[in-house]
């Protein structure tokens, strides 16, 4: 039985967000980038699109139907996806952004966020495994001894191998200081490790030959809490010097989740040296008798930072498929009479024509590009880096710590927006929503996971507030400030835009309001205040950030459609551009608007009520 | 015009036909007798997928060259880059405005000038193509180097020495030819499953030779091909008639049948 594919993208958004607003052609111009043409860019970009539909798409639902086992020989993961994994690797895609010392193409960043966006919009659970793989590949790489480059990197560039991210305990989920797996050290140099983990995102599978766990372990007499924490390289099967194989190295998985989405996705508790006979290899130098072997924290960072931009595209490409579906079904679908035309021939209407209907696509539409907005301006910031670090060194330090202020951000807004808007697929299709006909509800149940995993939403909000607001003293929020107060100035000369720029002024006037009340919550110590409202905070900063970037787009758009006759399908497309950018900042932005007042005022209400006042009963 | 057949085992030069299309998975529209250019996207004919597969396929097999070739605006390059990008070796692009409004035999004219440029021992082109559909083109172009033809093979058996055996879908069944090489295939779509274009693929193309020639270059008179040279017009475009909506019957299945077969007795009349 062949599977229906519904795998979709909208390549002329992706172009329009890459080439036209996110101006990717700069960065082809310039070094290190410069080996590749926009002719390629483009071609990369059909490409992919044509792997995501023809390779992946089909494997959706039968990878999600089947999911993963535990069996006495390992884990099973759907027999569908072990092709998909050989081809996605012989067709070399992790290496499109690997720089080219690596033996990568050394693509910009910026042009990788579209590709990996169609391999999650076609299979999220599949990609997880080559993501975590590709970001285990880039701390060896970079911090790894030349031997562990040699023995691990290549093999898990081509796919032979299979990497994983080894944080979580039971008794140590957000507060990972809390881990207790040991190392000892061993008299050759590497570590005798101990311990049990959970949650661990292709833990095990059927189809890598070896897999590569990045965890984090304590050496023994470390100091408590994260900082005490080392970065272990531990391989399930062991590697002789000359790369192969030798015996199993003491790495079981006991469990495989039962979860609500990402079935194809195993996700394992796994048991590291049981029988005393794990090894682990420290990552980065150092010795735990000089006692300079921790800062593990600081090197999963590395792969964190990266697998939290990831887990935000891996957001949009399943919102931007969950809308596209919706939008197909609603032209398609025939119910009801038009308030004004009535019936029509067919007997009723595309549900297209319903203005509720239309509402929820436009909330949706704008939601996917004003994320896709978001992602790209900060992928774009991290290829100006490279790009400056030959000629500004100087730069680069304040562009990346620019760069750093965006990433709790990217992370929870995009994952928030990702949910909401496969929450609205569902209701357009309605009840066949519900059904496992339709994608819509799949989409709904895989997307749940992303605000959750690498660092629920709840800690980005803290790690936005508590940390990167009072960085470089301040000067990093108060330059967003400025840059789209600057936006909102300038719009305000635009003719029909003057709704826009008023709102948008309004917004950033709110947002400097929060900030100084932040700063005499901070001086009156009362840090509880800022703490209960992170959250908040950062859904005020994201909607600004997002109706700024859509209105941004909506110039380049008005720009583009001078030129052109206006019911041409161009035409069509730069129109839909604008209405994105008025209806996000006419419908959403006032959300933060309305935030800034709320959270300024200081409620204490969730902070004040008795614990018994939640409920006597539970 | 015979080029050459001189493979015995040795390398096996294989020269590939693709036409870059417009994309007919897109709502095509036809307004006042032509087709809408506004919205068209192009993609590479999708039959020629299948020819430029076959000629990987030989490759890997034989060693040789593909060559792939192409005729059309500078917009038609992107086929061609597509072509590279699979595996296919060397390029060439005939970018020519005298080439505008060809049938099937100025394209042929114009290909026979091209290939015989180097030597060959097969040519693979798709069926037919996507946009017009004719399945001209080969046929043609093997009448004009005087070479066997197959058409719409389904599979490639045996290369061996100077004789290639093909199985065609034939209008009895599948028909087992031989031929001796050089000789012309034209690719069904069952012929095989087309690989897609790696990145590396994507990536290695553009260390390939690509050549870009003009009417002038191959010698050819810009009145015997494109609309000047052109034996048949295309006067009218009609898109294609709206089918009338289909009946749907609700009920019992034995109401039902008994409705429907009434139906076709008594108003389609379909058991005379």
């Amino acid at each position: 039985m062949s599977e229906t594919n519904f795998y979709k993208c909208d390549l002329r958004e992706l172009e329009f967000a890459l080439f036209e607003q996110f101006r990717l052609g700069e960065l082809l111009a310039s070094p290190p980038f410069d080996h590749i043409s926009e002719d390629e860019a483009r071609m990369i970009l059909k490409e992919a699109n044509r792997f995501a539909g023809d390779i992946l798409g089909p494997t959706l639902a039968p990878a999600d139907r089947e999911g993963c086992r535990l069996t006495p020989e390992g884990v099973k993961v759907p027999k569908i996806l072990h092709n998909v994994w050989h081809k996605y690797y012989e067709q070399g895609w992790n290496t499109l952004a690997m720089p080219e010392t690596w033996g990568g193409q050394g693509a910009p960043r910026l042009l990788a966020v579209p590709v990996s966006e169609m391999m999650s919009a076609a299979n999220l659970a599949f990609h997880t495994y080559p993501q975590l793989t590709l970001g285990v590949s880039a701390v060896i790489h970079g911090l790894g001894s030349p031997e562990q480059k040699a023995l691990f990197g290549k093999k898990l560039d081509t796919g032979e191998w299979s990497g994983t991210m080894v944080l979580t305990e039971p008794q140590a989920g957000s507060d990972v200081g809390l881990s207790t797996t040991k190392a000892i050290p061993n008299s050759d140099g590497s570590y005798q490790i101990t311990g049990n983990k959970i949650f661990i995102s292709g833990g095990d599978n059927d189809f890598a030959e070896n897999i590569v766990h990045l965890a984090l372990a304590r050496i023994e007499g470390a100091a408590r809490g994260s900082r005490g924490l080392s970065l272990f390289l531990i391989p399930k099967i062991k590697v002789n010097p000359d790369g192969s194989l030798g015996e199993a190295n003491d790495v079981v998985c006991t469990r495989v989740e039962e979860k609500m989405g990402i079935h194809g996705s195993a996700t394992c508790a796994l048991s590291f040296g049981e029988n005393g006979g794990c090894v682990g290899y420290l990552i980065g130098g150092g010795s735990s008798k000089e006692g300079d072997a921790s800062g593990g924290m600081q090197k999963m960072f590395l792969m964190m930072n990266e697998a939290r931009v990831s887990v935000a595209t891996q957001a949009l490409g399943v919102a931007s498929t969950a809308y596209l579906n919706a939008l197909e079904y609603s032209r398609t679908r025939l119910q009801g009479a038009h308030h004004q035309k009535g019936r029509g021939e067919a007997g009723a209407v595309a549900i297209i024509e319903h203005p509720d209907v239309r509402r929820m696509l436009m909330e949706m539409k704008c939601r996917v590009e004003g994320c896709r907005a978001l992602l790209y301006y900060i992928r774009r910031m991290d290829d100006r880096i490279s790009i400056l670090r030959a000629s500004d060194p100087q730069g680069v330090g304040e562009l990346h710590d620019y760069f750093s202020l965006f990433i709790p951000l990217l992370k929870a807004h995009v994952t928030d927006m990702g949910v909401e808007v496969a929450s609205l697929a569902v209701q357009v299709f309605g009840g066949a929503g519900y059904t496992a006909d339709f994608p819509a509800e799949q989409y709904l149940r895989d997307s749940r996971i992303l605000p959750i995993y690498e660092g629920t939403n709840g800690i980005q909000a803290l790690d936005l507030v508590g940390r990167k607001l009072g960085q470089n003293g301040g000067a990093l929020i108060q330059r967003f400030s400025r840059e789209v107060g600057d936006f909102a100035a300038t719009l305000k000369s635009r003719p029909g835009y003057e709704i826009e720029s008023g709102k948008l002024e309004v917004a950033v006037a709110g947002f400097n309001k929060v900030l100084a009340q932040y700063l005499q919550f901070a001086a009156g110590d009362k840090l509880e205040l800022i703490l209960v409202t992170g959250a908040p905070f950062l859904e005020m900063m994201g909607h600004t950030m997002c109706a700024y970037l859509l209105l941004e787009g909506a110039l380049i758009a008005e720009a583009a459609l001078a030129e052109l006759e206006p019911e041409s399908s161009e035409a069509q497309f730069y129109r839909g551009k604008i209405a994105s950018a008025r209806y996000y900042t006419r419908n959403l932005l006032p959300l933060a608007i309305a935030l800034a007042d709320t959270i300024a005022a200081g409620d204490a209400t969730a902070l004040e009520i008795p614990d018994g006042g939640f409920s006597l009963a539970y | 015009m015979r080029h050459r057949a001189d493979f015995s085992g040795g390398e096996l030069n294989v020269i590939v036909l693709i036409k870059h299309v417009i994309d007919v998975e897109l709502n095509v529209r036809v307004r006042d007798g032509s087709v809408v250019q506004d919205g068209m996207t192009y993609v590479l004919s999708k039959w020629d997928e299948n020819a430029i597969e076959a000629a990987l396929v030989l490759k890997d097999a034989h060693d040789g060259e593909v060559t792939a070739v192409t005729i059309g605006p500078e917009r038609s390059g992107e086929s061609l880059r597509k072509a590279l990008a699979m595996g296919v070796d060397k390029g060439v692009h005939i970018n020519d405005p005298a080439t505008e409004g060809s049938d099937s035999m100025g394209y042929a004219r114009i290909l026979a000038k091209t290939v015989t440029r180097q030597p060959y021992d097969l040519i693979l082109a798709g069926r037919q193509s996507q946009d017009t559909d004719q399945g001209g083109t080969g046929p043609m172009l093997a009448e004009l180097l005087n070479i066997p033809l197959v058409g719409n093979v389904v599979e490639i058996a045996a290369v061996d020495g100077t004789k290639l055996t093909a199985h065609r879908n034939g209008d009895a069944g599948k028909e087992v030819v031989e031929v001796t090489l050089p000789a012309l295939l034209t690719a069904n779509d069952s012929l095989n499953e087309p690989r897609l274009a790696s990145l590396r693929g994507i990536m290695a193309a553009k260390n390939k030779p690509m050549e870009i020639l003009t009417l002038a270059d191959l010698e050819i008179d810009p009145a015997t091909v494109g609309a000047a040279g052109a034996g048949t017009e295309v006067v009218e475009m009609q898109p294609p008639r709206a089918r009338a909506a289909g009946q749907k019957f609700e009920g019992a299945p034995e109401e039902i049948t008994k409705e429907v077969m009434g139906l076709l007795v008594n108003e389609a009349k379909i058991f005379g």
